[in-house]
């Protein structure tokens, strides 16, 4: 296995995210094609568009700090940003059938054929069921 | 015409009773409408379970039942995958996990999960949250 940065490999004890929303419009075009959307990962990360998370947060450094061209986040994830990416949301009275068929995609997201359309496909199907999802769309 | 009667008698009492009940329903203090949230991390790498995958959700709803039901897929071969599924019911807080045996092999691809968490509780509120990650596990 060849290792390229950012799509198998990430340092250690760091969970990694591109944020390919704020990349140029090619870069997304690469990262949704199937096979050669491994090749958008390093380019992303050179760009700055890497983040990590650490599994554990160390409270002698600062909050955000660079290793490399990734940009650590040395924080706890706020409550918006949770919302942000689906972690977390307010329960409301949403059971329409229109929803549970949105249910049932959401249920087969992970299907897709790109890693980032995946993710991206199952983010908007999430802030489609909680209500949320022109507020998402507006935070790109 | 007795009988008429009588059973004229019996009917206006039932409505007058039904009635009755029902406004004093209403008038009953209602659901208190606090903040019900859900949440669920990421799928990550146990620290307390080394070589294992674990995810962690909770319902938060003061003064009711709440509910949450974990589903985690790893993705194996082509659109296959393997399935883990957890339900569990609580008052006002809930918290489950769920957990996979680690499955990856050095000098391989790290391994895509993915978890589909619901959240619901006893006023038919419902919330689902999620996310997909690659873990070398």
């Amino acid at each position: 296995m060849k290792e390229i940065q950012g799509w198998n490999t990430c340092p250690d004890n760091f969970r990694s995210e591109i944020t390919f929303s704020c990349a140029p419009l090619w870069l997304r075009i690469l990262a949704r094609t199937v096979y050669f959307e491994r090749f958008a990962y390093p380019i992303a990360v050179e760009m700055g568009f890497g983040r990590l998370f650490p599994n554990e947060i160390d409270p002698s450094a600062s909050e955000e700090y660079f290793i490399g061209n990734w940009k650590v986040i040395n924080r706890r994830i706020t409550d918006s940003e949770k919302v942000n990416y689906g972690q977390r949301s307010n329960l409301l009275e949403n059971l329409s059938i229109k929803n549970k068929l949105l249910f049932w995609q959401l249920i087969n997201a992970g299907k897709g054929l790109t890693f980032w359309g995946t993710q991206q496909k199952q983010r908007k199907r999430i802030h489609k069921l909680n209500g949320t999802w022109k507020i998402h769309k507006s935070a790109k | 015409m007795r009988v008429f009667k009588f059973l004229g008698t019996c009917i206006s009492l039932f409505l007058v009773v039904n009635i009755f009940m029902a406004t004093s329903a209403q008038s009953a203090t209602p659901i208190r409408k606090a903040k019900c949230y859900g949440e669920s991390d990421f799928p990550h790498i146990s620290r307390h379970f080394p070589g294992t995958v674990n995810i962690v959700a909770r319902t938060i709803c003061p003064g009711q039942e709440v509910w949450v039901s974990i589903i985690l897929k790893r993705r194996s071969f082509l659109f296959f995958s393997e399935i883990k599924t957890k339900d569990a019911r609580g008052f006002g807080k809930i918290q489950s996990n769920v957990w996979m045996n680690c499955k990856w092999k050095p000098k391989t691809n790290p391994i895509q999960y993915e978890v589909i968490v619901t959240h619901g509780n006893a006023s038919r509120q419902f919330a689902p949250t999620g996310g997909i990650i690659k873990l070398k596990c």
